[in-house]
């Protein structure tokens, strides 16, 4: 090509960039030094299974909250609504066995959420 | 692409984990002054060139798993180091200012690390003002003397497309010095 000819002609083909000394010998070194540990054991990732561990326990731990103070207010509206039924109740059952007594007052009690001022006022027919 | 067999090994070592550090150390003592030269001759300032050379081995090392030897470390990191070049340059367009006379002649000129007259600061700037693939093109082919085949890889152009390519640069080129003789 006539045009490459000219151009070879009038600059050759040496380049006339220089760089500072030794700076091909020093640059692997230097590159080398600063790289990044590639075959490090990757700290993070305990860390992160952990993080998914406290999130799934606290998502847990809300749940379960709301469910058992959902339970409880229904459960306390229930009881509010039927103690009379609940008064019969052991009213009509507190003679069958001296022995289960007790206990069994115990776990009605709970379950109507029934507390000992209720109890004494229904005993004395106070209201 | 032809691989030769010391090529091979070192890519082998590449991808193997107890051995890849070493094997890397020794792709940028090998490749580390093709690679400077290619970019240099892109951004032309010896302390551009220097930060993107260390870019380029630091993102070769960083996406190293991704490398499977499908093509030439060489061509690999040459990609890795063109795109930088270029998004490099793009970003700093308004360094050198091409509309006003002279501006690459001027810094080369007061650039510690050249050495050369003014007639070859003038190439390097009729250089610097030719379209992106042209500079690309006439930079490889006629500083680096490499093969349209191995260009292609590197730029994904077909070797017919670069020796058309090659051709317009060097008319335009000649064509300026011409005029100026």
């Amino acid at each position: 090509m006539r045009e490459e000819y000219i151009i070879r002609r009038k600059f050759g083909k040496k380049e006339p960039f220089t760089v500072p000394e030794n700076y091909f010998a020093d640059f692997a070194d230097r590159l080398m030094n600063e790289l990044p540990e590639k075959n490090a054991p990757v700290v993070h990732q305990p860390a992160a299974r952990i993080r998914h561990l406290r999130y799934w326990l606290a998502t847990a731990a809300v749940v379960c909250s709301v469910a058992m103070t959902g339970a409880w207010i229904y459960l306390k509206q229930i009881s509010a609504s039927k103690t009379p039924v609940a008064s019969v109740s052991v009213e009509h059952d507190i003679n069958v066995t001296p022995e289960t007594e007790s206990v069994y007052m115990e776990d009605m009690l709970d379950y109507a959420l029934v507390d000992n001022s209720e109890i004494a006022m229904y005993l004395t027919g106070s209201n | 692409m032809n691989m030769t067999s010391n090529e091979e090994e070192l890519v082998r070592q590449l991808q193997d984990k107890s051995l890849q550090r070493a094997a890397f150390a020794r792709v940028v003592s090998i490749y580390s002054e093709p690679i400077y030269w290619q970019i240099r001759r892109i951004v032309l300032s010896h302390d551009d060139a220097n930060d993107l050379l260390q870019n380029t081995f630091i993102k070769a090392w960083t996406n190293l798993d991704a490398f499977r030897g499908d093509s030439k470390i060489s061509t690999w990191l040459y990609r890795i180091a063109i795109n930088g070049s270029l998004n490099f340059v793009q970003k700093q367009k308004n360094h050198f200012s091409l509309d006003e006379d002279s501006s690459v002649v001027d810094f080369l000129m007061s650039d510690e690390f050249f050495d050369g007259d003014e007639l070859q600061a003038q190439l390097q700037e009729v250089i610097a003002r030719l379209p992106e693939k042209q500079r690309l093109v006439f930079q490889m082919k006629y500083f680096q003397d490499m093969k349209y085949e191995e260009i292609s890889e590197i730029l994904g152009t077909s070797v017919g497309a670069l020796k058309a390519t090659y051709h317009h640069a060097v008319k335009k080129i000649a064509e300026f010095f011409q005029e100026e003789d």
